[in-house]
């Protein structure tokens, strides 16, 4: 996991002081992010914090008020030819054109890309076990996504997008086919870039990971990183206080009386310092989820 | 328990705030254009050729209309999870639509007679429209549908059809006089139809409510098992797509641009099944052949109408979102927030705009052909038909253009098909619609000002408003083909031939004038053939706009 990501690799998605508006609401503010080529990216964010507009942009189907988006180092509304051709997406309603049978699809999205694997194709639809005579009116949510994610997979795009891979997934499904497809990409050398606020999901498959909030980027680090940097320290004071006292590191803390459990974001070594240079003796001191660690960043 | 139908009056009034009035206008433009030109030669109006025309405008009107309405109230089964009795649902959802049909009818006669100085009927044509929509609602009400249920809620719609016709003369004759006044009898046998279908579609939608779905009729399977295990190797071929452009026309063709041919299909087929029946049963072939060949020539300025309706549908770029929630197509063509947007999946295909409005095009290209091929094919051998039944050599065609009627009727349907889904194409149809308004309240204005015969109103009014609109869209033509050029979306050899096209068009136009044209004809005609080029610039464009918002 460490590998992928890295610096020096040539980015991927690069977007530069983007902003959106609709009409009053920003949904993107400034919004700065670059990807790197290989790995998996989890974008994580509550509902409506921006998640699907930036993905949008990256495909194209928004065009940038201000700012500037590149893919592949291509503008993705100037050339969506070169863009869309390497990017495999699945969207976030399952969007396929209802008319066509599983085949049908399978055989008009294989015009569209030249590097259409149609061996690989069969072979996803013996996994995901889908009927290829069947409508795709007649599929279930599930089933829609499978089939979704089999015609973005099969010309094995260089950039892999998902807008919420996992809804309407069951778990066997979702750790299973999912989990494995999106690793099995990854390690390809290729990168996904998903979407979700299953935070367990992400923290299982992400090898970095960006906290989307109000429009902005809060938080854009390798998971690794953001799991040590982040802890929860539970501090015992002389005195009982009604507030926390406040440490410098700080995202957030609940407790009461003498005992306090804050949550920190930085070197751990400087934050338990702090807290015993004004009188505190550390009590317990434990590792964070992912899940965790964005309640703590989004609300506190 | 009375708020109820009050909130969804609201809800109808806000959801159908564009579509009500959109759909009425356009109901209405066909009659009031066609009554315009009339207006011109002075028709009376006891002549035979306007009854017939009431009698055709009537259900088309009433169709476009209840279009706007089945939008404007939305799907049933949205109410299914309310605490409301299936009775009353359907009750609510009927009454409320068939009074409002009614309305729209009686304003639309009202306005024809105010505006050309007709006396037709308004009463039993209301009255009508109110029984038809609830005959339609077994149909409009639920939510699953198959082919087979279709045609066996529908077929009783065809005798009713049939007895708004014998109000005008018979059952099968040519109609002899306007349906007035309505007698006791005829409100009766309406109200007790209404009644009938009420019963009807809440007997559907109490199997609706819990699922269970509509029966259907085996042979219908046997033959849908048939052309998916025959026909469908005609329409995909066995082999990958050869291009990806080969690909989209296919994508295009299949839902959406087969539509139109189809349409005129039926609707050619059931005149000829109609006067077939009306020889076997009355004999005279050569009256009955020569009533046929008239309502097709009729038939050919409809096609237009139609290619608009179609319009809607061939530019369209919505892709499964719509129908997952919905599933009749014409329901989406009204509803503008669902409608409209195009879908991720062919948002994020790799083409370019201008491959992909070139699908859209050429798609629309090969359904008015197919469409028009069908209607002038029948339309031939109809002629022919009457020669054999001892009819004179007597082309019934339009005067002022006598054999150029027949392309400018592929022509017509061209321009408004292509123009209409270019609109759709922008997925903001709606934005459009208040210019659709205003433009038919000017040409209402304007059409009643030509009528009234004053030259001086005409020379201060009416020319300067056609000279505005032909220089707006020659204008705007000009414009369209700079963007779209700059923008590499045409080529300098397409322009170059679209040129050329314009340019004959409009001197086959010029050389076919009448006589006595007044100057201002030059600038329609020059904005005539500018219309049938603009959507090679405006498709593109418009996907443009609606793909990268």
């Amino acid at each position: 996991m460490t590998d992928s990501f890295s610096e020096s690799s040539t980015p991927i998605v690069e977007v530069q002081g983007l902003t959106r508006r609709f009409d009053d609401k920003v949904a993107l503010n400034d919004l700065s992010l670059t990807v790197h080529r290989g790995g998996v990216f989890g974008l994580i964010g509550g509902n409506g914090a921006g998640k699907t507009t930036l993905i949008r942009h990256i495909l194209g189907m928004f065009k940038a008020q201000s700012g500037s988006v590149k893919v592949f180092s291509l503008d993705p509304v100037k050339d969506p030819v070169g863009v869309l051709g390497r990017i495999g997406y699945l969207s976030e309603d399952r969007d396929l054109p209802d008319w066509m049978r599983v085949h049908q699809l399978v055989r008009y999205s294989q015009a569209f890309y030249p590097n259409w694997d149609s061996a690989y194709a069969s072979e996803l639809m013996d996994a995901f076990d889908l009927d290829p005579k069947a409508k795709v009116k007649s599929l279930s949510r599930g089933q829609r996504a499978r089939a979704g994610l089999l015609v973005a997979l099969a010309h094995r795009p260089e950039l892999l997008v998902l807008d919420e891979p996992s809804s309407g997934l069951d778990p066997v499904v979702r750790r299973d086919i999912l989990g494995s497809i999106i690793r099995t990409i990854a390690d390809d050398g290729r990168t996904v870039f998903f979407s979700s606020h299953l935070l367990d999901e992400v923290e299982r498959v992400a090898d970095r990971v960006a906290i989307i909030h109000h429009g902005q980027i809060m938080l854009n680090a390798g998971m690794d990183d953001i799991k040590q940097s982040h802890r929860r320290v539970t501090f015992r004071f002389n005195e009982s206080t009604s507030e926390a006292p406040a440490i410098h590191g700080t995202l957030s803390c609940e407790g009461s009386g003498q005992e306090w459990t804050y949550v920190c974001d930085g070197q751990l070594d400087q934050f338990r310092n702090a807290g015993q240079a004004i009188g505190a003796a550390v009590v317990d001191e434990a590792a964070l989820t992912l899940d965790e660690i964005f309640v703590a960043r989004v609300s506190g | 328990m009375h708020r109820i139908p009050l909130a969804l009056l609201w809800e109808m009034s806000v959801k159908g705030r564009w579509p009500l009035p959109g759909f009425f206008l356009l109901g209405n433009l066909m009659p009031m254009f066609i009554y315009t030109a009339l207006s011109q030669l002075a028709v009376d109006y006891d002549d035979p050729a306007l009854l017939n025309m009431h009698i055709i405008f009537l259900p088309l009107v009433m169709f476009q209309c209840a279009i706007g309405i089945v939008a404007a109230q939305g799907t049933l089964s949205r109410l299914y999870a309310t605490p409301i009795s299936t009775s009353m649902l359907v009750a609510w959802h009927g009454m409320s639509g068939g009074l409002l049909l009614a309305m729209e009818i009686a304003v639309a006669l009202w306005l024809q007679n105010l505006l050309f100085g007709f006396s037709y009927p308004i009463a039993g044509p209301s009255l009508f429209a109110a029984t038809a929509w609830m005959a339609a609602q077994p149909l409009v009400c639920t939510s699953h549908r198959t082919i087979s249920s279709f045609c066996v809620i529908a077929s009783p719609s065809v005798l009713l059809f049939l007895w708004l016709h014998s109000r005008y003369g018979s059952w099968f004759a040519q109609p002899t006089h306007y349906w007035s006044p309505v007698s006791i009898a005829d409100a009766c046998t309406l109200l007790a139809v209404a009644t009938v279908f009420h019963f009807v579609t809440v007997t559907v939608v109490k199997r609706d409510r819990c699922g269970e779905r509509m029966p259907s009729l085996n042979g219908w399977k046997w033959l849908v098992q048939k052309w998916e295990a025959r026909g469908r190797s005609a329409l995909i071929p066995d082999r990958p797509f050869a291009s990806l452009e080969e690909a989209q026309r296919w994508y295009e063709w299949q839902p959406k641009g087969i539509a139109f041919p189809v349409i005129v299909l039926l609707a050619v087929s059931a005149g000829v099944v109609a006067t077939v029946a009306r020889i076997v049963a009355l004999g005279d072939a050569e009256t009955n052949l020569r009533d046929l060949h008239e309502g097709l020539l009729g038939g050919g300025g409809i096609l237009s109408i139609i290619a608009g309706i179609a319009g809607l549908l061939v530019g369209s770029t919505a892709t499964g979102k719509t129908q997952r929630h919905r599933e009749v197509t014409i329901r989406d063509l009204a509803d503008q927030t669902e409608f409209e947007r195009m879908g991720d999946f062919l948002a994020t295909r790799p083409f370019d705009n201008a491959t992909f409005a070139h699908a859209i095009l050429s798609t629309a290209a090969r359904s008015t052909i197919i469409a028009w091929g069908f209607w002038a094919t029948v339309l031939a051998a109809v002629f022919v038909a009457r020669l054999f039944a001892g009819g004179a050599w007597e082309p019934i065609l339009p005067a002022e253009v006598r054999y150029w009627y027949l392309p400018l009727t592929l022509l017509g349907a061209w321009v408004v098909m292509t123009n209409i889904s270019t609109v759709t194409m922008t997925g903001r149809g709606s934005k459009f619609i208040f210019t659709g308004v205003i433009s038919g309240v000017a040409l209402l204005v304007v059409s009643s000002i030509a009528r009234s015969g004053a030259s001086q109103a005409t020379e201060a009014l009416v020319v300067p408003f056609l000279w505005s609109i032909s220089v707006l869209v020659v204008a705007g033509t000009v414009w369209a083909f700079k963007i779209a050029t700059e923008r590499n979306m045409v080529t300098m050899s397409l322009l170059m031939k679209l040129t050329f096209a314009a340019v004959l068009v409009t001197a086959v136009a010029v050389a076919l004038k009448p006589a006595d044209m007044h100057n201002v004809g030059y600038m329609l005609i020059v904005a005539f053939a500018s219309l049938t080029i603009l959507p090679f610039a405006t498709a593109p464009l418009g996907i443009a706009w609606n793909r990268h918002r």
